[in-house]
């Protein structure tokens, strides 16, 4: 059987995965993949739209009209279609090195073959991760588009925050100039409380998701990382998908309808997302219940809407991704408490020198605190990386030895 | 193993100015990534051999007595290690240097700021808080050192100029101190013309390298990589007057850009014109295994050379070391075939 055409590939992906949602999906999955199939039929359809990685502030560009994309997030969708590794193939030696992040060279390649419509512009930000700002300039100079660069300095203090807000201002008068209209101070007004009222939805589920027992599989909330959300936020329709989120949780939890559980796991990073079998035998067959994820951490305050620029710059430079291991490891510890996680599970993705580079550090700073931590290595999107076996026999020891913990009585 | 030296700060990337180092009366011990060591095993394989090695040579047994190590966010890796040398215990400070992407007003003035931040820390370690004089005075150096080195590299590329030696390659360290061979005029060196390479992107660029390709028949005539002076600096000592403190912030963010820079691509297009002007025949791009920037860096090279028609050739080092045989037949294949160019300089060898 012949290889399916790529054109639009991306958005007949999107079309599929909304169709057919998955047995782990729940209704935030779906309003967000209508949402994602929403803006790919509208980039289709001439609006602008550009590739932003997930810290970028989202609300700026959304006051001024425009889409914005993570090319993580159009990687991911393409790798849960299956499509990953042959993207990679076809782009050959024409992308960065091999062993540099796959969740970009997917995305560049899913551009260089036809598969997503190349965006009006490329914009990234340092904190976090090296490759988005390499892949964005790359990406501008190939195609032919203007890019933005929102450099970051590590480490959240002042001068790091004034600084970005500095940016910021330009990084507007960029938005400007594509747009082709002066930012309306009322549209950013509404979009940041949009984008405080989707803070808020989110925080409700969390609370919720600490207080009781799961309801859900950790793995749905898994599928909304990588920027999918926070690339959102500003639309009104995300503070609605988060708020029905919340809703449902209640529903569930009013209903009794808890999960079985054997422990609790907080898990960092993410997962092979080409493997739908990965997460089933980690939550249901071994049940080994995410109770949280890293991903779903909402680490700043709410922003004014009147002068929204330094609290979108504290937002960026805030990211307990970004800047030292250290302010991670304490995130994470926390988080392992207020969820009362029974282990932690890092996802090593080989291409990712920020997370994985620092996953020894958070391993040291778990076991000091007593709690079991297990590493994983492999790729999020290249099945050729993939070890099931090896992941299975690790995962059904570490199953194992919580359990263990558990019946000596230690938590 | 380093000398103990109670004043010796570590410099670790080439972003770093040793300047301000001076300034404060310290000596600045660049690491350069082609010091004797191994990787350190501790830290994760996927972050750069650079990174690894550095560890393992702040080790504090490694070098006792060192007084701090200065790191650059100039990557994510960079700051891994800054997170390894401190939960090491602590035992030399470890201090970080916020060095910006970009050159433009902002930038510099949020460097400003962190050298001044930089510096009183320095103060803090037994260094001095320099008075402007003696800023001047290092910045002033450090300029001139600069312009010396630019003009070495445009006599080199210049038509019948010098090819590089591994000592003149030393003097093109951009810390080091400028050997009598720079600051003599170059001497125009007559002789068999082979062809002129550009060696660009890694900190492995070394001396024992340029003599395996002068044995495989090629010259070496600039390089455009980590920690070496970059051709087309435009160095200037500031006006005399002029705020030290912000005039070692813009001098030191209008150097040629390396690839984690905003304006990366321009060196590749510069390259593109060295060859166009005949300046340089080919271009070989060393990429340090696991090195972000030069990941993307390298693809731009070879797209921008290739689309000029620039002979260019890849290769990926995890040390200094070019005695390995599969680099030897790479870079043995690729001085061979610019010797059977059409209009190639004299055969290899």
């Amino acid at each position: 059987m012949p290889a399916a055409p790529l054109a639009d590939l991306y958005r007949r992906a999107l079309a599929l995965g909304a169709r057919f949602p998955g047995p782990d999906a729940l209704g935030v999955n779906a309003a967000l993949a209508a949402l994602q199939l929403d803006q790919a039929d509208r980039q289709r359809a001439g609006a602008q739209a550009l590739w932003t990685s997930p810290l970028v502030p989202a609300e700026l560009a959304t006051a001024l009209g425009l889409l914005c994309i993570t090319p993580e997030t159009v990687a991911a969708v393409l790798a849960s279609a299956g499509r990953g590794s042959a993207l990679l193939d076809r782009a050959g030696g024409a992308l960065a090195a091999a062993d540099c992040c796959s969740f970009q060279r997917v995305a560049a390649a899913a551009l260089e073959a036809g598969a997503v419509p190349i965006p009006q512009a490329f914009v990234s930000c340092t904190t976090i991760c090296d490759d988005n700002a390499q892949l964005a300039a790359w990406l501008a100079e190939r195609h032919q588009r203007p890019s933005f660069l929102i450099d970051v300095p590590a480490g959240d203090d002042a001068a790091a925050r004034a600084h970005v807000t500095r940016q910021l201002g330009a990084f507007i008068v960029f938005l400007e100039k594509l747009a082709g209209q002066p930012l309306d101070p009322h549209r950013l007004a509404l979009a940041v409380e949009a984008s405080n009222r989707a803070r808020r939805g989110w925080l409700e589920v969390n609370r919720l998701r600490r207080e009781q027992p799961p309801v859900m599989p950790g793995v749905a909330a898994l599928r909304l990382a990588g920027g999918l959300v926070l690339q959102k936020l500003g639309q009104p329709e995300l503070a609605d998908a988060l708020e029905g989120w919340g809703a449902e949780l209640r529903g569930r939890i009013g209903a009794g309808a808890f999960l079985p559980l054997k422990r609790r796991l907080l898990w960092l990073h993410l997962f092979p997302l080409y493997d739908r079998e990965f997460m089933r035998l980690v939550e249901t067959e071994l049940g080994l219940v995410v109770a949280f994820e890293e991903s779903s951490h909402l680490w700043w305050d709410e922003i004014d809407p009147r002068d929204p620029l330094p609290g979108l710059a504290a937002r960026i430079c805030g990211a307990p991704l970004g800047g030292a291991a250290r302010r991670r490891a304490d995130t994470v510890l926390r988080l392992a408490r207020e969820y009362r996680a029974d282990g932690v599970v890092h996802f090593s993705h080989g291409g990712c020198r920020t997370l994985s580079g620092g996953a020894p550090l958070i391993g040291a700073a778990l076991r000091e605190a007593g709690v079991p931590f297990l590493e994983l290595a492999g790729d999020c999107l290249d099945e050729r990386s993939g070890a099931p076996a090896l992941w299975r026999t690790r995962l059904e020891a570490f199953a194992e030895l919580l359990e263990a913990r558990a019946r000596r009585g230690r938590p | 193993m380093v000398e103990p030296s109670a004043r010796r700060i570590a410099l670790l990337c080439a972003q770093v100015p040793g300047e301000i180092v001076e300034a404060c009366g310290l000596e600045p011990w660049a690491i350069s990534g082609r010091e004797e060591t191994a990787a350190d095993a501790a830290l994760p394989q996927n972050l750069c051999s650079l990174v690894r090695r550095a560890a393992a040579l702040l080790r504090p047994a490694a070098t006792p007595g060192l007084a701090a190590v200065v790191l650059s966010d100039s990557c994510h890796p960079l700051l891994r290690l800054h997170d390894h040398l401190q939960a090491g215990g602590g035992a030399v400070p470890v201090l970080l240097l916020r060095v910006p992407r970009r050159s433009d007003a902002p930038a510099v003035a949020f460097f400003r700021e962190e050298l001044e931040r930089l510096a009183r820390s320095l103060e803090s370690l037994g260094g001095r808080y320099p008075d402007d004089q003696t800023l001047a005075a290092a910045v002033a150096a450090g300029a001139h050192r600069r312009q010396a080195r630019s003009a070495f590299l445009a006599a080199t590329l210049a038509n019948d100029g010098p090819e590089l030696t591994a000592e003149l390659l030393r003097g093109l360290e951009a810390h080091a101190p400028l050997p009598e061979a720079l600051l003599a005029a170059a001497p125009l060196v007559g002789g068999p013309a082979r062809p002129r390479l550009l060696l660009a992107g890694s900190c492995f660029v070394s001396g024992e390298l340029i003599r395996v390709l002068g044995e495989l028949g090629a010259a070496v005539v600039a390089v455009d990589a980590c920690g070496y002076a970059r051709h087309g600096d435009a160095a200037a000592e500031p006006p005399a007057g002029a705020d030290p403190w912000s005039a070692l912030a813009e001098g030191w963010l209008a150097r040629p850009p390396c690839p984690r820079s905003e304006d990366a691509g321009s060196r590749a297009t510069a390259a593109a014109a060295l060859a166009a002007a005949g300046a340089i025949d080919a271009v070989l791009y060393l990429r340090t295994a696991c090195c972000t920037p030069q990941g993307y860096d390298l693809a731009r090279w070879r797209r921008r050379l290739q689309t000029a028609g620039v002979p260019f050739c890849a290769v990926e080092a995890d040390s200094p070391a070019w005695s390995q045989p599969r680099l030897l037949t790479r870079l043995e294949a690729f001085v061979e075939s610019l010797a059977r160019r059409p209009g190639a300089r004299c055969a290899a060898g």
